[in-house]
């Protein structure tokens, strides 16, 4: 096998930082390559600043933003962007909110001036808000058709709780999105959203001190908003374990007929800001983290129980969350729960992290960093992840150093210190009377939940 | 627009060579595509192609292990897909590796059956069989696809049958007939590898010439030629799925890829439902409320093309009206061209795509993907700039011509209506 020849030399961007007077922070990488622009105004505020009652505020009202604004309609807005070959994507997450589109660079300054004023000006223009909400009404009672949409959200119900910051379902429930009024959601907006903690992240063809200026024009006499928001733990989950997982409880949402089980297993992590994050990074590479990884080869490439399944960590500035799973057949749903938990305690403790699995999660990493830096969609994600958790400037920099820093040793112990054997959250989503009986042989707690993750007596 | 400037070399065995060098990062992407799909399938046989495909991943005689695992480990990303026309490979490596990646590539062109056995196939086969579990027998709607294809390309015509196959088919799968397909059609002769990204050219060509020279061409394949579908009339289908909502599908036959017709039918497909502003999003959705979604795309692909509209009707709504309101949009279309503005947000909607699609160099439609889809099916890669021209020439009266000589009485609709709850 033919080896490699002398590595190339790579410098990731280092972002040019502006602060406005207003507390705006503008993040510019300029990538002359290609005539397109991708920008985004990052918001330090999501679902965390749902009222306990008020379950999906702020995406309800983000949602609103497209919908119109002092001297936009909502039709308006679609036109305008559409006719500059541009589309502007509005998203709110559980810590911030992004508004965000892409254009070619003849066209970007027209889309920057929308986003400008939807961001804004919005108006949740009554009428719209009607249409919008029976929208998002069937769009819920919709999420009951796919196991695929059922699990991840009744997991994260599940291990966080069902009414805390964390876990709480971000696009609301029924009850919620039919009570929410106009004036709620124009009130949480102005109160949560404005320049303090936010981020406006920009790359391709431009040039830094333009984007300034426009930034300025654009959103310089733009007022700090009163509730400046940061991820923050609320109620019971301010511990880093915020989980209120039952550990070793199986749970099951019905899916009758369904050709495959959903697995969905959970465990809440340590902050985004924990000095272990790199180290836990490395040890999702090796447990669930890639292809190659154990669960996939185990699951799939050994047994051929699923199409592909896989790990992964939401990392958040609260307590974070590794989910596990995948789709199985219908028929091997209890083998594959064995199989599941049989790798969180091989990692923990039968099998730890090996050597080799260890180079190699260090080596894929470092030698797949500059692909990471492609798009310039790639790109404003890079700047808003430094955003979101307040990283240096120079930390895409100092990135492989990061990597080159942790120790086999690191990763092992962190799979000590964080990583639980059982799962916090055991959920499979699947054709009840078919699975029910094989999970009941294992020996664990079933219980059975609706679609949302709520338990059913 | 954007230029892709490229080389392109053939080498003795037949093998195709395309070149595009791009050193703004140090990654090189390589992309190989076979000329063979599902429409190479014989009916009973099918699911084959993509089958195969899997196989390709599990190991060669001089690397009779995952391909996964060495090329991880070096940060790439790899996949492979498969569709009715072709089958295509990809990894995106670190400029360094280039001579690894293509190692791999020609052992598993030449030399693949030395290491398949029985063990590593019926674990592909159970895979494929979970993949098509969870892209369409557990998915809402996923079986309206697999319903429409058939009845969209009556047989004899090659698209009959859809690509990921039945499961019967791939559980009557042998060992036997993939060594054979293998033989027909894995070769370099029926081959065509694009290289992009960072890349010195004469280097890259004297790379493949050593791992590719020696590699023996199969017989010569007949290409298949565009064949219009035999669909006569109106066929009405309707099925049931676990979903709360019904959707209407409306499929049309249509030309195949690279015909006069399909700058316009994009077009079209654009103006009815691309974006908020389209026809049929703001009728249906915005204005009336009547439909929760709608979605229309013109698929033009080797041998023939299907232009699709889909609605999801919205709760308490009679799909019936919908339909109509569907046929009303284009009976109108077909008489009233589009406007000025309609047009100019087409064509720069359809602009931005196709910049955007060549921001990559690899993976799925980047630049290495786009070079061999115009090499392979059009025999140009120099179209990947061109091409993208065809669209600046449309005319509104175009637009509204191949809605009327399209979208007409040849066509499927498929209703999939929520399955009646028993009583609990």
């Amino acid at each position: 096998m033919p080896g490699a020849a002398a590595e190339p030399s790579f410098t990731p961007p280092v972002p040019t930082r502006t602060t406005l007077s207003n507390g705006l922070t503008v993040l510019v990488v300029e990538r002359p390559d290609l005539p397109m622009v991708a920008f985004g105004l990052l918001m330090r505020a999501g679902a965390t600043g749902d009222p306990a009652d008020k379950p999906g505020m702020t995406n309800l009202a983000v949602t609103m933003l497209a919908e119109g604004t002092a001297s936009r309609t909502s039709q308006q807005i679609s036109d305008e962007m559409e006719r500059m070959g541009s589309d502007l994507h509005t998203q709110a997450g559980r810590e911030t909110t992004v508004v965000s589109a892409e254009a070619l660079e003849s066209q970007w300054r027209g889309a920057l001036e929308v986003v400008a004023d939807v961001v804004r000006n919005p108006s949740f223009p009554a009428e719209d808000l009607e249409r919008i909400r029976r929208q998002r009404l069937t769009d819920l009672s919709r999420i009951a058709d796919d196991p695929a949409a059922i699990a991840p959200r009744a997991a994260r119900a599940l291990l966080y709780g069902q009414t805390s910051s964390y876990g709480h379902p971000a696009s609301g429930t029924e009850a919620s999105v039919q009570s929410l009024k106009r004036t709620e959601l124009a009130e949480h907006y102005a109160s949560h959203f404005g320049p303090t903690g936010a981020t406006f992240v920009v790359a391709g063809q431009v040039t830094a001190a333009e984007v300034v200026a426009l930034t300025e024009r654009h959103f310089g006499d733009w007022q700090p908003q009163p509730l400046p928001q940061t991820g923050t733990l609320t109620g019971t989950d301010t511990s880093p374990d915020a989980s209120t997982g039952t550990s070793g409880t199986i749970f099951i949402a019905d899916k009758p007929g369904a050709a495959q089980s959903v697995i969905r297993s959970g465990q809440t992590l340590v902050r985004r800001h924990h000095p272990d994050f790199m180290p836990l990074v490395l040890f999702n590479q090796v447990f669930g983290g890639e292809f190659s990884a154990r669960l996939n080869m185990n699951l799939r490439q050994d047994k051929g129980y699923s199409y592909g399944y896989m790990s992964s960590i939401d990392w958040i500035t609260g307590a974070s969350a590794l989910f596990a799973g995948g789709s199985v057949q219908t028929a091997v749903t209890k083998e594959a729960v064995i199989e599941t938990l049989k790798e969180y305690s091989d990692i923990r403790s039968g099998r730890p992290v090996e050597d080799d699995e260890f180079d190699n999660a260090v080596a894929g990493l470092l030698r797949g960093f500059p692909a990471r830096f492609e798009t310039h969609g790639q790109i404003i994600g890079q700047l808003a992840r430094i955003a979101s958790f307040d990283l240096p400037d120079d930390y895409l920099h100092d990135y492989p150093d990061l990597v080159r820093g942790v120790t086999l040793a690191d990763a092992r112990r962190v799979a000590q210190d964080h990583f639980k054997e059982t799962p916090d959250v055991l959920l499979v989503v699947g054709d009840r009377e078919t699975i029910e009986p094989g999970l009941r042989e294992l020996g664990l707690p079933v219980v059975i939940v609706d679609s949302d993750g709520q338990v059913l007596a | 627009m954007i230029s892709v400037p490229f080389e392109k070399h053939v080498l003795p065995n037949g093998l195709e060579l395309i070149l595009h060098q791009d050193r703004s990062l140090p990654v090189v992407a390589i992309n190989v595509w076979y000329h063979v799909g599902s429409k190479n399938e014989k009916p009973g046989r099918t699911g084959f192609a993509h089958l195969f495909e899997h196989v390709m991943f599990e190991g060669s005689k001089h690397h009779n292990r995952s391909y996964f695992e060495p090329l991880q480990k070096i940060g790439a990303n790899l996949n492979g897909s498969t569709n009715p026309d072709r089958t295509n490979y990809w990894e995106n490596v670190p400029s360094n590796y280039l001579e690894l990646a293509l190692w791999l590539e020609s052992d598993r062109m030449g030399y693949l059956l030395d290491a398949l056995d029985q063990q590593r196939f019926d674990v592909q086969r159970d895979v494929v069989k979970n993949e098509r579990r969870q892209s369409y027998e557990n998915r809402p709607y996923g079986m309206a696809h697999l319903l429409l294809q058939p009845e969209v390309f009556p047989l004899p015509h090659p698209y009959n049958w859809p690509t990921i196959g039945s499961q019967e088919d791939l559980d009557s799968a042998k060992l036997e007939d993939i060594k054979d397909f293998f033989r027909t059609f894995y070769s370099p002769s029926n081959a065509s590898i694009a290289i992009a990204g960072d890349i010195d050219l004469d280097q890259a060509l004297q790379l493949v010439e050593k791992y590719f020279g020696d590699l023996t061409p199969a017989a010569p394949i007949a290409k298949m030629q565009p064949i219009a579908s035999g669909l006569a009339g109106v066929k009405v289908l309707s099925t049931e799925d676990d979903v709360q909502l019904e959707r209407r599908y409306v499929v049309w036959p249509s030309p195949p890829a690279f015909d006069e017709w399909e700058p316009a039918l994009d077009v079209l497909s654009t103006v009815l439902a691309d974006g908020k502003g389209s026809r049929l999003y703001r009728h249906l959705v915005h204005d009336t409320e009547m439909a929760r979604d709608v979605a229309a795309f013109a698929y033009s692909q080797e041998l023939s093309g299907e232009f699709f509209i889909q609605a999801t009707t919205s709760k308490g709504e009679e799909t019936a009206r919908v339909s109509d309101a569907i046929a009303h949009e284009i009976a109108t279309i077909k008489k009233t061209p589009p406007t000025n503005e309609e047009m100019e947000r087409a064509r720069n909607q359809i602009e931005t795509h196709f910049v955007r699609t060549l921001e990559r160099t690899g993976g799925f439609g980047g630049r290495a993907d786009q070079l061999n889809y115009f090499n392979v099916l059009a025999g140009d890669p120099a179209l990947v700039t061109t091409y993208p021209d065809r669209y600046k020439t449309v005319t509104a009266e175009q637009v509204s011509e191949a809605a009327s000589q399209f979208l007409g009485e040849r066509r499927v609709e498929l209703t999939v209506s929520p399955k009646e709850k028993s009583g609990e």
